[in-house]
């Protein structure tokens, strides 16, 4: 027999699982909205820091094209962050007029050559114009960096999460059910008794004492009757079969 | 046992196995236990992911300072290559206030030449660079950078020059509560997903127990009523769960099936009697007569109750509350100029509307299309509902309000989200009027048990409305408008799930009630003092309401900057205060005057609310002015209602008080479309706290004339004639 206190204890865990997921949820999603703020910050500053830079070799009357350190700016640029996969210097065409992209990042940080034929990161990336002395944009760079330290940190704020709202759970449902198990005991007991005193008085046992229930007793006054004209026709038959 | 049991829950005695009392206590007692576990949870999970988050923000924190320490020190380099010396560099704290201003947890910024001696520092906290101790730590040839904490920041030092004497050093400072700031609205978060977790918990409760325990031990009771009046029936919940109620049903399930086995062999043996006794033969008719057996029929079906209809309405309407503090932004998010909009575009310009429509027009656009369909709608729902009951109409309406809040998750310009809000509206109009007529059915034409009947959807829909407002600006924050939206959509196909198994419609004890024409329900404006009701402080409400809340208030706390969240924590206390309002209104409401007092009180309460965003900090102010705003709506909702039999005797008579209060609440929703577009004018001259505090002046106007004329009208009884009371109205 599933008690009540069960079922009353299932519909509370959920609520209390529903509740305390939504929480870590929200807990991941705000912690993702931050992460990816301060990130989209850094790079922002990168990309301003660069475009500046090239500009002010623009403002010594150099094309963008034709600036000689330009490839030294962005390794050094890309040096100070391994998390940056390549930075692009583009003219406003969109053809790319420098990049780091020869780097070959994710070999040197994996080792092995062959890691090359794995899969490339995933990668974010900001961009700003480059504009000269007169105002007008001339290209822009675009910096991009790599998802893959942001996705392990997710990793890791997720285990501790799932964690968290497991622990809890557990803990809260074993509470729940043994409060609900003695918030309801008192109607279990009434419940239980008023059927077993039925059922005893169908087996036409006398319930014990204090477990008497009124429908049990209507019962059992029926089935008296019913006993005392059964009697009666008892009576009746042996007195026509004496006769 | 008590044996006077009633098919409706409202007015009967208290069940014997779970009476009112007890069932309380259960409520109570696993509410609080709920409670107890809910906040040590949510407090435990969100400690476990503060404590993560400070672990790896301080990591990156560290690393954008030393990123920019690495940078300046680029730049330094280049002028120590240059064989200029540090202490001759010029123009230094104008180059370091540039850097200053491209991090947002900056606090200062310091070149220091090789021993440590500071040359040049920026930033509001540069004092505590000012007064670094000489000993303090600083890197070295050796050890290029140090990062350590110093009070309230996070100091990190870099190294300039090779690997001889150093050139200079750079100090880069951070604000350390930074992070701590950028989390500090998860706690908020926190709190509401507490509160709205215990509310709907407390709504589950009430279903669940009403569902596992109330009704199958209502069912006992009217079984063992049967019974000692002699008549017993099996079958009727045979196959329930096989928990204590199912085994007790179980029982009186065997004990029938027995009696009527014992009488059936009763009648074979008097059969078999060669002579039957007259008077035998009458005992057994009379022992047939007295213990009357009988196959439960549709008729023993479950009692019908009030949380059937409770759990889905408040899931519905939650659902509709999602959007309620970005529904303008959202509208702002995908609005297009019409110039833009193709042939639409061109066709709007045509027909003139090209002028009318501004963008502050164009975003209240929805709200004013909802209200208005809902008002349109809500007549025929009244008449679907009398005629094809509430259950059908409850699945009918749900399925325009699905179709319209996938539509308007996927809506691409206003203008077609207008089509999809109108669905919507289409659904919520049917779903709350379905919801009324079931519950006004089971009260099964008892006045009182009617009225209580309506305090549960009036709790159920205020409950929503708190949960709503301010989890959906949370969903929102994080998840976007368009996912919130088909989060709407699954709330609603839960609760038409719910409805679908649960919502059976009631036994009428009658024919249901005749519809009244339209034109005949029009005569209750015959009325002076009705009219008066509803042009001077119902309809002043809904504009306040929908101007106020639904429309200015998510732009103007967008436009300050104010987070999702805090939008909707701050309409959240618009419900929280108008159930305080509610209850008070209540109380004090006694006599006619009374309660004319507390409507023209309310109007003139929101007067003086919506003053305050231009007298105080914007923020602050508004949210005083939400609070007390919500404050005065409650006190003047009830009393609006209550004063309607006294005030207008005559329609009441003709309509009935239930019928006129449908009417004022029909007639208010012109306010409800009015208040967007005023506001959206007032707006568009004379910019947000303006525009606020002139919609306060409407209410608090006619207000003031409303309590003037009542005074007026009900002290002297000519200004408005003797027509109502003398129930010509």
């Amino acid at each position: 027999m599933l008690p009540v206190s069960y079922r009353l204890s299932l519909a509370v865990s959920l609520v209390l699982l529903l509740s305390v997921a939504v929480t870590a949820a929200l807990n991941f999603l705000k912690f993702n909205q931050v992460m990816e703020g301060l990130e989209d910050s850094r790079y922002g500053f990168v990309t301003r820091d660069i475009g500046a830079t090239f500009e002010q070799n623009l403002n010594l009357g150099l094309p963008l094209d034709q600036i000689d350190n330009a490839r030294a700016i962005l390794e050094r640029q890309a040096e100070l962050d391994p998390a940056i996969t390549r930075i692009e210097v583009f003219d406003a065409e969109g053809s790319v007029l420098y990049t780091t992209a020869g780097r070959a990042r994710v070999r040197d940080r994996a080792g092995p050559i062959s890691i090359d034929s794995g899969p490339a990161p995933s990668e974010r990336f900001t961009s700003r114009p480059i504009v000269n002395d007169f105002g007008q944009t001339v290209g822009g760079v675009a910096v991009f960096w790599s998802t893959d330290p942001a996705e392990a940190r997710d990793a890791e704020i997720r285990e501790t999460l799932m964690l968290g709202v497991t622990s809890a759970t557990l803990a809260g449902v074993c509470i729940v059910l043994l409060g609900a198990t003695r918030l309801l005991r008192d109607i279990r007991r009434r419940l239980l008794q008023t059927a077993e005193s039925l059922h005893a008085t169908l087996r036409g046992v006398l319930p014990r004492r204090g477990r008497e229930s009124a429908l049990a007793a209507a019962a059992a006054e029926a089935l008296a009757e019913i006993d005392a004209v059964e009697a009666e026709i008892d009576r009746c038959r042996r007195t026509a079969e004496g006769r | 046992m008590s044996a006077k049991l009633r098919h409706d829950d409202v007015d009967e005695p208290a069940p014997t196995l779970l009476d009112r009392d007890t069932g309380r206590r259960l409520i109570g007692g696993l509410l609080a236990l709920v409670l107890l576990i809910l906040v040590g949870s949510a407090l435990w999970v969100s400690q476990r992911a503060l404590t993560a988050f400070d672990d790896l923000l301080l990591p990156e924190f560290d690393r954008d300072a030393e990123l920019i320490a690495e940078r300046l020190a680029g730049d330094l380099d280049r002028a120590a290559r240059l064989g200029i010396r540090a202490t001759a560099l010029s123009g230094i704290e104008p180059f370091l206030e540039g850097y200053l201003a491209e991090h947002p947890a900056l606090v200062y910024l310091g070149i220091a030449d090789g021993e440590g001696r500071l040359l040049a520092s920026v930033g509001p906290m540069a004092e505590t660079l000012r007064g670094l101790p000489p000993t303090s730590e600083l890197p070295t040839a050796g050890r290029r950078s140090v990062t350590l904490t110093e009070g309230e920041a996070r100091r990190t030092s870099v190294h300039v020059g090779g690997s001889g004497e150093a050139y200079a050093l750079v100090h880069v400072g951070m604000d350390r509560s930074y992070a701590e700031r950028q989390v500090a609205d998860i706690r908020w978060d926190i709190i509401v997903v507490l509160v709205v977790s215990l509310l709907v918990t407390f709504e589950l409760l009430v279903f669940v127990i009403d569902r596992t325990m109330t009704t199958p031990l209502k069912l006992i009771d009217q079984a063992i009523a049967r019974a000692m009046q002699g008549e017993w029936t099996t079958g009727a919940m045979r196959h329930r769960a096989a928990d204590e109620v199912g085994g007790l049903l179980g029982a009186v399930d065997d004990a029938g099936r027995r009696i009527h086995e014992r009488l059936d062999a009763l009648e074979a043996k008097l059969g078999r009697l060669e002579t039957v006794p007259a008077d035998l033969a009458g005992r057994v008719g009379a022992l047939r007569r007295r213990l009357r057996w009988r196959v439960a029929t549709a008729a023993d079906r479950p009692v019908d109750s009030r949380a059937n209809a409770r759990f889905a309405l408040f899931l519905f309407v939650f659902a509709e509350e999602l959007s309620r503090s970005f529904l303008p932004l959202y509208a702002q998010s995908i609005h297009r100029p019409i110039s833009e909009l193709g042939v639409f575009g061109a066709t709007l310009e045509a027909l003139g509307l090209g002028l009318l429509l501004t963008p502050e027009v164009v975003i209240g656009l929805p709200i004013i299309v909802f209200m208005a369909v809902i008002a349109i709608a809500t007549p025929f729902g009244a008449s679907l509902v009398a005629r094809f009951g509430s259950r059908a109409i409850f699945l009918f309406g749900a399925v325009p309000a699905i179709i319209g809040y996938i539509g308007t998750a996927a809506a691409i310009t206003v203008f077609d989200m207008l089509v999809w809000r109108s669905l919507s509206a289409v659904g919520y109009a049917f779903i709350t009027i379905a919801c009324q007529g079931y519950l006004a059915d089971l009260a099964k034409g008892d006045g009182k048990a009617r009225a209580r009947n309506m305090a549960v959807f009036v709790a159920a829909v205020t409950t929503a409305v708190i949960c709503g407002s301010a989890i959906g600006a949370v969903f929102a924050d994080r998840l976007g408008f368009r996912a919130t939206f088909l989060i709407s959509a699954g709330f609603v196909a839960i609760a038409t799930l719910l409805a679908a198994r649960y919502l059976q419609d009631p036994d009428r004890a009658g024919p249901g009630p005749a519809l009244v024409s339209t034109a005949r329900q029009f005569r209750a404006f015959a009325d002076p003092r009705f009219v008066a009701l509803v042009v001077l402080a119902a309809i002043p409400a809904k504009i306040a309401l929908t101007g106020f809340l639904f429309y200015a208030t998510p732009i103007y706390l967008a436009a300050m900057d104010v987070s999702q969240p805090g939008i909707g924590r701050m309409i959240m206390f618009y419900g929280l205060l108008m159930l305080v309002g509610t209850q008070l209104g209540a109380r004090l409401h006694g006599d006619l005057l009374g309660g004319l007092v507390l409507i023209a009180s309310g109007g003139l309460l929101t007067g003086l609310a919506l003053q305050l965003p231009g007298h105080m900090a914007a923020e602050l102010g508004m949210g005083l002015a939400i609070a007390l705003f919500g404050f005065a709506q409650g006190l003047a909702a009830a009393p609006m209602l209550a004063v309607l039999p006294d005030l207008c005797p005559g329609p009441s008579r003709h309509h009935g008080a239930t019928g006129l209060a449908a009417l004022l609440r029909l007639a208010e929703r012109i306010g409800s479309v009015i208040g967007p577009l005023l506001a959206a004018a007032l707006v568009l001259r004379l910019g947000h706290p303006a525009a606020i505090a002139a919609l306060g002046l409407v209410s608090a106007t006619t207000a003031g004339v409303f309590l003037l004329l009542m005074l007026v009208s009900t002290s002297g009884g000519k200004m408005f004639g003797d027509r109502s009371a003398a129930g010509k109205g």
